[in-house]
């Protein structure tokens, strides 16, 4: 089963979309608080699915996503961004910056596995 | 201000002849006069200001760490209440089982009593104890005991699965009051700006640039974050994601 890391300064975001991705059967999760953390846990222990919020200090999502993008070995990693910033440009410049996919804040539980199932799906169709 | 400055401008003003540029002079000073005091009030208040601030920096802090743990206990508590009504559905699945085998069970009983059944008229004996057994099937049958529990169980996991996302007002919250802290702090820097300048006479200070880079960078907020229904918002997100898709 693919691991995904989880990563949001707060606990109470992390909790709370762990406890959605258990309900739809996702057990190997992994957490982590920023983008510094999210790049240590990466590299220690591997994921294959990254969701990130944007605004967290030290390293923030948007700086992750560019991160991943430019390390060989998780350029393809899909990345699913939960972000309050719901502005067009946001969307905009998470898009440049290869986010896979985009999610407001407040979520749903089902608009968080629909998101998932678009990138699984893509990500099928490019191995295909 | 220096009270010796003024003081020595009035004994200059003094020496001067009297004429107009000397009122003047004498006029400015005792202006001086009026406004030193009146500056002094001001600086003692932007001073008291400059103390009070960090402590309501701090309170918000703490605002935002109470507000976290206690949802964080929330959130713990409808963990333990969706594991309980899991291990529930697991207990009722098996009941449903044992159920229909008892159903099936008394149905062939019932059936072989029947049939052990010989003469027509009286109902034997075997014959009641079948009538009987057919009884207790049809209760078995008529009863939505199960099907309720399973609809109550179902609804109260959706329920508690609701009450956890709404706690995503948490961090919401959490970025809206990071955000006044973020301008508490920032009026802060500004008014140790104007105490700098009181009492270096205009210098500034390289560590209020230091201090203003550093708010930047302690501070992960969003400014507009809102806890609203991001129907709309997501929509609209959609439709670039598609977009930037369809490039591809």
């Amino acid at each position: 089963m693919a691991k995904i890391l989880v990563v949001d300064d707060s606990l109470t975001m992390r909790r709370i979309v762990v406890n959605a991705l258990k309900t739809q059967g996702f057990d190997n999760v992994i957490e982590a608080s920023d983008g510094k953390d999210a790049v240590a846990k990466i590299l220690s222990e591997g994921a294959q699915f990254v969701i990130t919020d944007w605004n967290m200090p030290e390293m923030n999502g948007l700086e992750l996503a560019k991160w991943l993008r430019s390390n060989p070995q998780f350029e393809n990693i899909p990345i699913l961004m939960i972000t309050t910033r719901g502005n067009k440009d946001d969307v905009i410049e998470a898009m440049k910056a290869r986010v896979n996919n985009y999610i407001v804040k407040p979520f749903t539980p089902q608009g968080l596995k629909e998101k998932i199932d678009q990138i699984m799906k893509s990500v099928e169709l490019k191995a295909a | 201000m220096d009270m010796s400055l003024i003081q020595s401008s009035q004994m200059a003003a003094e020496q001067f002849p009297r004429d107009n540029s000397a009122a003047s002079l004498k006029d400015f000073i005792h202006l001086l006069h009026e406004i030193v005091p009146l500056l002094e009030n001001v600086r003692n208040s932007i001073e008291e200001s400059s103390l009070r601030i960090p402590k309501a920096s701090k309170q918000l802090s703490k605002v935002n760490q109470d507000t976290e743990n206690a949802t964080v206990e929330i959130l713990n508590v409808l963990e333990a209440m969706t594991a309980r009504i899991s291990e529930a559905e697991v207990h009722l699945k098996r009941l449903k089982v044992v159920t229909q085998n008892s159903k099936d069970s008394a149905k062939k009983i019932a059936e072989r009593l029947f049939a052990s059944t010989s003469d027509a008229g009286a109902y034997s004996s075997a014959e009641i104890t079948a009538l009987v057994v057919n009884e207790f099937v049809s209760g078995i049958d008529s009863s939505e005991a199960i099907p309720a529990i399973e609809e109550v169980l179902s609804k109260t996991k959706e329920d508690s699965m609701n009450i956890a996302m709404a706690l995503q007002v948490q961090d919401i919250a959490s970025q809206q009051i990071a955000s006044v802290a973020h301008t508490i702090e920032s009026v802060e820097v500004q008014l140790v700006r104007a105490l700098n300048r009181f009492e270096n006479g205009g210098a500034s200070d390289i560590a209020d640039d230091n201090a203003n880079e550093k708010l930047e960078k302690e501070h992960a907020f969003d400014v507009d974050a809102r806890y609203t229904p991001a129907e709309e918002r997501q929509d609209a997100a959609d439709e670039i994601v598609k977009q930037f898709s369809n490039i591809k």
